[in-house]
This record gives C-alpha cells, sequence and structure tokens, in this order.
C-alpha cells in the first residue's frame, strides 16, 4: 500500500471549503466547560467533514465529546460552555460567526436535530402536534391549521399510526418508539439539509431501534439530506453510515469509510474498540477489554490523549498531540506511530 | 372503534393540566380547601347580598338613652322592644328642631294673638292655628314601630284641644286628643307604640303623617318639639354585636373584601417584581442571576414586620400618593393601600426564587435544548416553552402566598394599620380582644374566619401541589 503522508495544509482548507459536495465542515473545533472544579475541555482541535447526502456517524464512549461536538455545529453551547475556536462551514458560510438572528434561520431549517431521550425532548405541556407544527410557522409563513396539516402529514411518514387523531395527543400518551418518531418528524417538518442524530435509539429497546433507524435511512433517501450518527454503538454505525469518525476524550482519532475502518483500523483505540465488538464467527473465550479508565477531562492526559492506556505509546505521544493526517484519500488517523503498528499489516 | 377503546384505556389523557385537575378531585383535603376558598371568596364578593345589615350601622340598646354595647349572637325580636329596652335607632327619624320651626311657621304664622314675655328658650317656635294644621311625613325604611313625640304648648285665652293625628297611606287616623290648661305651658310627651295607640301601624304601612289640629278657636304656641319614631325589626346577629352595636357577622363578611383585595393585591404586586425577576434569573443564569439573588437576599434578611410599617408610614405621608389617591376617590383607603404595596413589595423573593429553581431545572431539560434546535429565540423558550411549566408550581406558591398575606394583614390591622371606615378582620379581632371575657363572640368570630381562610388557602396549595407533583408528597 502506498503512504501519501501529508499534513492538511492552508490549501487543502481552502479546496475543501469550496468543494461542492461538502455539506459541512468542521475545522479545529474546541469548546471549553468552565465549571467550578476547572476547565473541561471536552472537545479539542476536532476536524471533519460531512458531503452532501452523506450518512456520517460519530462514534465513541460516553463523555469523548460527541455531543458537544454536535452541539457546537449549531453554536448551540450554553454557560458555562465556550465555543473557544474553530470554524464550522455550513454551506460554506461559518456557522460559528452568525448572528443570533441568522443562525436561528439555520437551527431547525437546514439543520435539525434529535435527541437521546425522546420523552424528555418533547414539551409536556404541548400536544405533539403543536410542537411539530411549531417549528414549521417558526420557519414558514403558514397558517395554523396548513401547519397543522402538514404536522400531520410528517406523523403519517414516519409511521405513527392514526395521526389524524393522535396529532392532539400529549407526549406522555405515546410510547418511547412513537416519540422518537415524532421528534424525527418534528426534525424534518421544514426539509433539512443536515440531520444531526444524538444517540437517536440509546433510550429504546433492541426492535424499536431498528424500526427507528430504518425510518431515518428511508427518509435520508427520500429527501437527500446529509445525517450526522452520534452513538456508541458499533453496530448501528456499520449497518447505517458510510463514513465514521472515532472521538476519544475530546479529538478525533480517526475518520474513515466505514468498511475501512472495519476492515483496516489503523489507530490504537479503535483497533481496541473493534477487538472489543463480541463476534460470533471467532471464538474467542474471553472478551478484550481496555485497560485504564477514560481521561479526566479537566487535566487531561498531555500530547496523544489515549497515551496513558496505549500499548505503542512513547514519550512522544506524552509531549505532541498527534495531527489527524491523511492516510489514504478517505482515511485520516491521529497518531504518531499508526505506521509502526501496522506494518506488520500493511 | 379502535380508538375508543384506546380512550378508555388511557387513563391519562390530556394535558397536564387536566390531569393534574383528575389527581386533584382525589385529594380530600385539597377539595375542601378548594370549596372553603371558593366560600371565602364567593362572601367577598357578595358581602352586600350576604351581610344582612350594612356593616356601618349601629344596633343601640334604646332606654335610658343610647348605649353602645355588645350583644351576644341570637335573634332580636320586636315583642322585646314593648318594655323599651331594646330600640332600633335611626338617625334619619330625628327630625332636628329647626326643621320644624320652619315647616310651622310656614304653615300657620300668626303671631298677632301672642302675648308678648311668654317666649320659651332660644328655639322657641310659635305659631298659632285657628283649625289649622301642622303636619310631617314619617317614613320608615322597614315596619315603622315606634314613635315619641314631645313638645310644649302654650294656650292663649281660653282651655283648648289639641289632637295628634296620624294618618297611614290608605286615609285611616289615630288621633289622640290632649286638653291643654290656659295661660301656662303644658308639657305634653307621647310615646305610641303599635299595640297601644298606634292602630294604623297594623296595617303595615311604611309612611304615616302626623299632624296637630287645634279644634278650638284658640291660639296655641307649640315650642319644644321632638319626634322620634323607631323601626319594628327582628334583627338576627348571627355573630352577636361589636361593642359598638354593630353587626359582627356583616361587618366580617365586609372584611372578608378588604382581607382578600389586600391579599390578592399585594399577591400580583409580588408576582409582577418576582416573576420577571425569576425568569430572567433563571433563564440567564450567570451575573444577571447573581445580582437578582442578591437583592432577593438584601430583602429577605430585612425584618419584615417593622419594614413593613415602616413602608406604610411613609407611603401614607408622602403627598404624591395622596394626591393621586384623592384624585382615584380613595383617600380614606390610603393605609390598607400601603398595606398592600408593602405586602407585595416584600412578598416577592419565595416567588423568584421558586421561578429560577424551576426554571434552572427546566432549562437543563432536553426539551429546552429541542426547542433551541428548532431556532426558537430565546424570548420565544422563556415564554413558550419555560412558563408554561413553571406555572404549575406558580400557582401553588402562589395560593400559599395569599394565606400568608391575609395573616399578615390581619396582623397590621390587629396592630391599627387599618382602614378607619372599612370592616377588616384584624380590627374587630383587635377591637373584640378588650372585651374577650365578657363576650366572647367578638373575638372568637374573627379569629375563626381567619383561621378558616388561611387553612382553605393552604389546604388548596398543598391539593395543588400534590396534584401539580406527587413526587413532592
Amino acid at each position: 500500500m502506498t503512504t501519501v503522508e501529508k499534513s492538511i495544509s492552508e490549501d487543502d482548507i481552502k479546496i475543501s471549503s469550496e468543494d461542492d459536495d461538502i455539506l459541512v465542515d468542521v475545522r479545529d473545533l474546541t469548546t471549553y466547560f468552565y465549571t467550578e472544579f476547572g476547565i473541561v475541555k471536552a472537545v479539542e482541535g476536532v476536524s471533519f467533514h460531512i458531503k452532501k447526502g452523506e450518512f456520517f456517524g460519530l462514534v465513541g464512549e460516553s463523555g469523548c465529546g460527541k455531543t458537544v461536538t454536535a452541539l457546537s455545529c449549531l453554536n448551540l453551547v450554553r454557560f458555562p460552555g465556550m465555543i473557544e475556536g474553530g470554524q464550522v462551514f455550513f454551506k460554506g458560510k461559518d456557522v460559528l460567526k452568525l448572528k443570533d438572528k441568522d443562525i436561528r434561520k439555520i437551527r431547525g431549517a437546514e439543520i435539525s436535530m434529535i435527541f437521546q431521550d425522546p420523552l424528555s425532548s418533547l414539551n409536556p405541556v404541548f400536544t405533539v402536534g403543536e410542537q411539530i407544527a411549531e417549528v414549521i410557522s417558526l420557519h414558514e409563513d403558514v397558517k395554523k391549521d396548513v401547519a397543522k396539516e402538514r404536522a400531520i402529514k410528517l406523523m403519517e411518514e414516519v409511521g405513527i399510526p392514526l395521526a389524524q387523531e393522535r396529532v392532539d395527543d400529549y407526549p406522555h400518551q405515546f410510547s418511547g418508539g412513537m416519540r422518537q418518531r415524532v421528534m424525527i418528524s418534528r426534525a424534518l417538518s421544514c426539509n433539512p439539509t443536515l440531520l444531526i442524530a444524538d444517540e437517536p435509539t440509546t433510550a429504546l429497546d433492541v426492535t424499536i431501534q431498528a424500526q427507528i433507524l430504518e425510518i431515518i435511512r428511508g427518509l435520508q433517501k427520500k429527501f437527500g439530506m446529509s445525517v450526522l450518527l452520534i452513538t456508541h454503538n458499533l453496530g448501528i454505525i456499520a449497518e447505517n453510515c458510510q463514513r465514521v469518525g472515532v472521538m476519544y476524550g475530546g479529538h478525533i482519532v480517526e475518520t474513515a469509510a466505514v468498511k475501512t475502518i472495519y476492515k483496516d483500523p489503523r489507530h490504537p483505540y479503535t483497533q481496541a474498540l473493534m477487538a472489543a465488538i463480541p463476534r460470533l464467527d471467532l471464538s474467542i473465550d474471553k472478551l478484550q477489554t481496555l485497560p485504564g479508565s477514560v481521561p479526566d477531562l479537566i487535566d487531561p492526559p498531555t500530547g496523544c490523549r489515549f497515551h496513558p492506556r496505549c500499548s505503542y505509546a512513547t514519550s512522544k505521544c506524552a509531549e505532541v498531540v498527534p495531527p489527524l493526517k491523511i492516510w489514504t484519500s478517505d482515511h485520516e488517523v491521529a497518531c504518531h506511530h499508526h505506521e509502526e503498528i501496522n506494518a506488520s499489516k500493511d | 372503534m379502535l380508538r375508543k377503546k384506546y380512550k378508555k384505556a388511557e387513563e391519562l389523557s390530556g394535558s397536564q393540566l387536566a390531569i393534574a385537575f383528575r389527581r386533584f378531585r382525589k385529594n380530600k383535603a385539597g377539595l375542601l380547601g378548594l370549596i372553603l376558598s371558593t366560600g371565602v371568596i364567593l362572601m367577598a364578593l357578595l358581602a352586600d347580598v350576604l351581610a344582612p345589615y350594612d356593616p356601618a350601622t349601629y344596633f343601640l340598646i334604646h332606654y335610658p338613652g343610647y348605649v353602645p354595647s355588645y350583644q351576644p349572637p341570637g335573634v332580636k325580636e320586636g315583642a322585646q322592644l314593648f318594655d323599651y329596652t331594646n330600640y332600633v335607632f335611626n338617625p334619619s327619624f330625628e327630625f332636628p328642631l329647626s326643621e320644624w320651626s320652619n315647616d310651622w311657621q310656614i304653615i300657620n304664622l300668626n303671631t298677632s294673638g301672642i302675648p308678648s314675655g311668654i317666649e320659651h328658650g332660644s328655639h322657641a317656635a310659635r305659631g298659632s292655628s285657628q283649625g289649622g294644621e301642622l303636619t310631617q311625613d314619617i317614613t320608615a325604611y322597614k315596619d315603622l314601630f315606634f314613635i315619641e313625640l314631645s313638645f310644649e304648648a302654650y294656650v292663649v285665652g281660653e282651655p283648648a284641644t289639641l289632637s295628634v293625628i296620624f294618618t297611614n297611606e290608605d286615609g285611616k287616623e289615630d288621633q289622640i286628643d290632649l286638653t291643654l290648661s290656659e295661660n301656662r305651658w303644658n308639657s305634653v310627651v307621647l310615646a305610641l307604640q303599635d299595640d297601644y295607640g298606634l292602630s294604623v301601624r297594623k296595617e303595615k304601612q311604611e309612611s304615616i303623617k302626623m299632624s296637630l289640629r287645634v279644634n278650638t278657636g284658640s291660639d296655641v304656641i307649640v315650642d319644644n318639639f321632638n319626634l322620634k319614631a323607631g323601626e319594628y325589626f327582628k334583627n338576627v346577629h348571627y355573630m352577636g354585636t361589636n361593642y359598638k352595636s354593630e353587626d359582627l357577622f356583616s361587618r366580617l363578611v365586609h372584611g372578608a373584601r378588604v382581607s382578600l383585595l389586600v391579599s390578592f393585591g399585594a399577591i400580583f404586586i409580588s408576582l409582577f417584581i418576582g416573576l420577571p425577576l425569576g425568569l430572567v434569573a433563571g433563564y440567564y443564569r450567570g451575573k444577571v442571576d447573581e445580582i437578582v439573588m442578591r437583592i432577593t437576599d438584601v430583602f429577605l434578611t430585612l425584618p419584615f414586620y417593622f419594614v413593613m410599617i415602616l413602608v406604610i408610614v411613609v407611603i401614607q405621608n408622602t403627598r404624591w400618593v395622596d394626591n393621586l389617591l384623592i384624585e382615584m376617590g380613595l383617600s380614606t383607603q390610603v393605609i390598607l393601600i400601603a398595606v398592600m404595596i408593602g405586602l407585595g413589595i416584600f412578598g416577592w423573593m419565595g416567588i423568584t426564587r421558586l421561578v429560577r429553581a424551576t426554571i434552572f431545572q427546566i432549562r437543563e431539560s432536553d426539551y429546552v435544548e429541542a426547542a433551541r434546535c428548532i431556532g426558537a429565540s430565546n424570548r420565544r423558550i422563556m415564554i413558550v416553552h419555560i412558563f408554561p411549566n413553571v406555572l404549575a408550581p406558580l400557582i401553588v406558591v402562589v395560593t400559599l402566598g395569599l394565606s400568608a398575606n391575609i395573616l399578615v394583614e390581619a396582623g397590621l390591622a390587629f396592630l391599627g394599620f387599618t382602614t378607619e371606615d372599612l370592616s377588616s378582620w384584624g380590627r374587630e379581632l383587635s377591637n373584640g380582644f378588650d372585651y374577650a371575657t365578657v363576650a366572647w363572640w367578638s373575638v372568637f368570630f374573627p379569629a375563626i374566619l381567619i383561621i378558616i381562610a388561611v387553612m382553605s388557602f393552604n389546604l388548596l396549595g398543598d391539593g395543588l401541589r400534590d396534584a401539580f407533583d406527587p413526587r413532592l408528597r
């Protein structure tokens, strides 16, 4: 395999932001939380991009900054959180530099988001119909009954039975799966170009999970939107995504096409993740686990954040943060030593 | 069909409020509170209908004189009037002498036959009559029951017969003939009740005409004329009277108005101050929150009653407030308004804290995040998404605040901070306090009313809290 190693240069940035194919381009995103106990460096120097119509997965363990990354993309990080630096280009515009009034036009209309817990993300005092119609009337100048009609159609689209009658029900009258469907129809009400799904199936049981993901997939194909799927479930990634980014301790350690990452994980963390997947085709007595624990983001490890748990770590790893380097055309890795580690494979 | 089954299965249908209401209906204490507090509010609203008497009417005991005195709860009927002990005295039935003299002079002014040197007192009303009449209408609000008539008469020349005639509306007459000695002052006192001498009363007339008629040709000079009339009554003092002989029940019913008006007004002022502060502090957090909470702390450290009294005195003595109130025609209610404003100014901290704390909770919830995600502005999120969720705890705190305000208003009225011309529960209580040993009712009833009102609002508030948030039970 030929190695084309180069760091991302200024030229690349220009090209990628002008690239028609790229919908969202996140560069060096850094978000800190200023808490009483210290500064939580939740996201640091995160870069990735999502192409038009692409199903992009962001995977990582709890507390590694996936959700904060997603919220930063909409400039939704709140006190005590602050976006310290970086850019989020959406259709060529830097979302982080937009005025509040302008970014509100993007939220919900162009980029919409669904959350982990569908019950708590619906306001208990309004009917679901009102909540779906709210999005429509916020972004489009339509009458109330028109908005309601559209809400009913959307509910039918995501497979809510008796939508015509259930439109006037309250969120607590719906089951978990139905609530998530409501959330999806709410997110899709203005035909967004990007849907951020923040662990949309975590709170649901497995059969419903499959249904919800199928709905998202179906709608993505139908409307041609891009999806940023955040999850810690590698199975979901494998099933749905085209490309995937792996996060660890506030850094992106590897991005690649899904097939590539399953076949050829290059970062030691990704490799450890893959090794920890229980497999039916191999007979292993003990499931492999990763020693150590999640880094404390208030006082994160210097250099590569994975180095205290990495068996290949050297002194360089503790000193220099490894940049995300392009490995092959669609594969980026942030590791000083991935070539040596994977030498045997290569 | 499916829908019907589904509806049946779904016990918890409808909005949050509807569910809370259904839960509330099962709470007996809360229901009692609701019924009692509704009763108290209705009492205040319908005070004019409910109160049997005007709260400012004195129900004086007659003879000797009119002595204001507390009277025990019970019925005072006309039968008791027979021995002059109980008597409804209504000032409108007292005709001052000057009015009489005027009438008299207008009707029969003939001084030619009157010998000089017989003027009698400074108010001497003179007149002579040869078959002439002196008349006066006596109008009663209820049943005319009692007439007391006294005058002095001087007859010039020969003895004369003077008739006192009462005529009812149907023209029926009662005549009392008096024979007067000549050339001297004759003193006449007539006390007439319906069983004795005043038969026209039996027809239940509301108005009776009284006339004096001289039958002979003599001149008669009438002086020192006095007429008093009373109504037949059957007074029911459910709660007795206070020491001023005012009907306690009527006064307490009207007092509910004052108490509720002050506490409701104060709560609205508190809401007006506390709600926006709480919303802003809770939503924006950071420095705004810090400033608001420090102000709240400062207000909470102030000694409540002392500062309240200070505020009342300051408001009372502020000229522009006075002018404003005079313009609004409320100048006599200055203390009440001062109490209301004071209570409002020092009662918002709880609301602010509660709203802030609730919003802290809500603003972290996913649906606020979701609202942000759909592009709702801060103001919209605050008003449309967060505020309805604050409503439930707010209703509870307002209900509980109402009862606290009633109590403080009563306390301040007890200390004398209340209006002169309106009855209030606290004032009735403090009035009755001095007579507690001899007139238990004058303390008992105001106290029990305050207790009922405070308790009912508390029960209601607790019931609502349980209904809105059963976890707090």
